[in-house]
């Protein structure tokens, strides 16, 4: 009776489970053959001009990756695709503050900022300002940086905002312009505690390196080169050359500061070899010029 | 209560059925191998030729022997000889040794910019007997690069030489170029002094009118005299200009010639510059193709544009 009972279980079953189970696949498999949306054409050629831009920017090729960044603004501009028009001109504006260009950097976030030609994304306008904030920063007007920094702050707080460490950062360094060194203080440590949370290790750097500014100016060298190590720790993690070299110089300006310069020297030449190393020869000169007039140590 | 039963209809004549199954399958198998070896002519007729050449450069074991564009045999084997030139063994389909005679050549030839080379061979003459098997076939070595830098080298020579003559001959101080110029330009000098001369007479013309007639007529001696040179230099230049005039235009002809060649030469390179696109573009199409089929979709992230991070301290 149960001579061959394998075959005759599939052949029982087989039918039943080409109508239950494999027909059907049949009809839903070309279904599956449709993966995700993908962009248009124009669409994609405006993210590969986007993704050349950012790598020339990784490259800091600032003309080359302002070039591409503009061919992908056209393409979303004649598609009135405000997203990618948005990021486009949040980067180009970022582009030009990075350049040094600073009115051309303002005319771009004021693009997003005066909604031309219409409102973009809340992420985009948080962006901006804080384009605008850190312009002013380099202006030295610590008023108008802490008007952006604040504008963008409130943004914020409407939206889960992954931007809200790296604004009280500015906040602080806006504050440091305007010599409250007490609410610099606080938005730097307000800082670092939500780049803590959020995990962003760059802006966890900036924090201290805010914070070790902050000592250097209270006079309080040692907890001042503290914080600068453990911002240099976090930059040569992330390899941020042009930080490394802020970082070695608070370091050595703090011995310097407590009339240790043999002990300053090591950092200022290790300072020097980055920069050397980064071919940014201006800051090479300066840094010699500074070590040019450095008193030499007494000995006791 | 049974499921099955010994006597279940479906079970009878079962090994026949599975026999049947399996012979069927064999025999499909037999004649997918048939099949295959009827298409690479396994059981065609071949004869073999020889042909010898300087070098292996550009030949292989399996590269294809063809007669006006058709594929007829293959290359079979490539060895040394006594004397370390190469000989290559091919294999030709029978049917088509009427068309390979004596007298007919074999060459290396590329079918296109891109790809492997090909043996042709040319059909001998009507005259000429069929070439016996393991008789050998002249061979005629493709063109190196160098050989045709060579060839257009000794094409661009001569035309080099004539330009060259050309310009000695226009800068010689003593050839005719150089004294046609300086006797025009010594006739210019003259017109002027006569000018001058003119208008000295002109003004001293109230007073001495009948000194001035003498001077206007030595004058008008000398302005013959100037007149006769200019008559001599320029049937000079009737005579010289026809022969140097010829020589530039069979230098310019020769040029033009050079130029043409070179044209013809390099005229593939935009067709080939096609072909490449059209496969770039192929490919680009078959990438995007795969890349929506499902389940490698789901796999591939949509690329997006991004926006720089803004760095608080930078």
């Amino acid at each position: 009776m149960n001579r061959i009972p394998f075959l005759h279980l599939i052949l029982t079953y087989t039918r039943p489970l080409v109508l239950t189970i494999i027909f059907p696949l049949l009809f839903i498999c070309p279904g599956c053959s449709t993966g995700p949306h993908q962009p248009s054409e124009r669409q994609q050629i405006a993210i590969e001009s986007n993704q050349r831009a950012e790598n020339a920017y990784k490259k800091r090729n600032y003309i080359k990756a302002l070039n591409h960044y503009m061919e992908a603004l056209n393409i979303s501009r004649s598609l009135e695709n405000a997203d990618s028009m948005g990021s486009n001109i949040v980067n180009i504006a970022y582009v030009y503050y990075r350049m040094g260009e600073r009115e051309k950097s303002h005319t771009y976030a004021d693009l997003i900022i005066n909604k031309n030609p219409f409102e973009y994304s809340v992420r985009y306008l948080i962006d901006a300002m804080s384009i605008k904030a850190l312009l002013y920063c380099d202006e030295s007007n610590g008023k108008e940086a802490s008007f952006w920094a604040d504008k963008a702050l409130n943004l914020c707080q409407g939206v889960s905002c992954r931007e809200e460490g790296r604004i009280y950062n500015i906040r602080a360094r806006a504050s440091l312009l305007n010599k409250d060194i007490k609410a610099a203080t606080e938005y730097a440590k307000k800082g670092l505690e939500i780049n803590k949370k959020i995990d962003d290790v760059a802006e966890m750097g900036n924090s201290m390196r805010i914070m070790a500014d902050i000592e250097l100016m209270n006079k309080n060298y040692e907890a001042s080169r503290g914080l600068y190590k453990d911002a240099l720790l976090i930059d040569k993690s992330l390899e941020l050359s042009d930080k490394m070299i802020n970082d070695l110089l608070g370091i050595a300006v703090t011995f310097e500061k407590q009339g240790r310069p043999n002990e300053a020297l090591p950092y200022y030449r290790r300072a020097i070899s980055i920069s050397e190393g980064m071919g940014n020869m201006e800051m090479e000169k300066s840094i010699r010029e500074k070590i040019e007039k450095m008193q030499p140590q007494k000995n006791p | 209560m049974a499921v099955m039963k010994e006597t279940d209809e479906r079970f009878q004549y079962l090994s026949k059925k599975i026999g049947l199954f399996v012979l069927i399958a064999i025999l499909g198998i037999a004649g997918i191998i048939v099949f295959i070896g009827i298409q690479r002519d396994v059981f065609t007729n071949k004869t073999k030729l020889y042909f010898i050449s300087e070098n292996g450069q550009g030949l292989n074991e399996g590269q294809a022997v063809k007669l006006s564009g058709f594929k007829i045999g293959k290359i079979e084997k490539l060895s040394l000889d006594d004397v370390a030139k190469v000989k290559v063994e091919i294999s030709i389909n029978t049917k088509y040794m009427k068309w390979i005679k004596t007298d007919s050549t074999i060459k290396l030839v590329k079918e296109g910019y891109i790809g492997d080379a090909v043996l042709e061979v040319t059909p001998g003459s009507v005259q000429a007997k069929q070439i016996p098997e393991g008789g050998y076939l002249n061979f005629q070595g493709a063109k190196s690069i160098n050989e045709i830098i060579e060839e257009l080298k000794d094409d661009i020579k001569p035309v080099l030489l004539d330009i060259k003559q050309i310009i000695h001959y226009i800068n010689d101080p003593k050839g005719d170029v150089k004294q046609i110029l300086g006797n025009v330009n010594k006739l210019s000098g003259d017109i002027q002094h006569t000018r001058e001369l003119i208008d000295t007479m002109l003004k001293n013309t109230d007073k001495n009118l009948e000194n001035t007639m003498k001077k206007t007529d030595t004058l008008l001696g000398s302005i013959k005299d100037t007149v006769d040179t200019t008559n001599t230099i320029l049937k000079n230049v009737e005579t010289k200009l026809p022969n140097m005039l010829d020589k530039v235009d069979k230098s310019l002809t020769d040029v033009q010639k050079i130029t043409d060649d070179i044209k013809h030469t390099t005229s593939g390179a935009p067709v080939l510059m096609d072909k490449v696109t059209d496969i770039t573009d192929d490919a680009k199409d078959i990438t995007g193709a795969v890349k929506k089929t499902w389940p490698i979709s789901s796999k591939i992230k949509i690329p997006e544009e991004k926006t720089i991070k803004v760095d608080s301290y930078e």
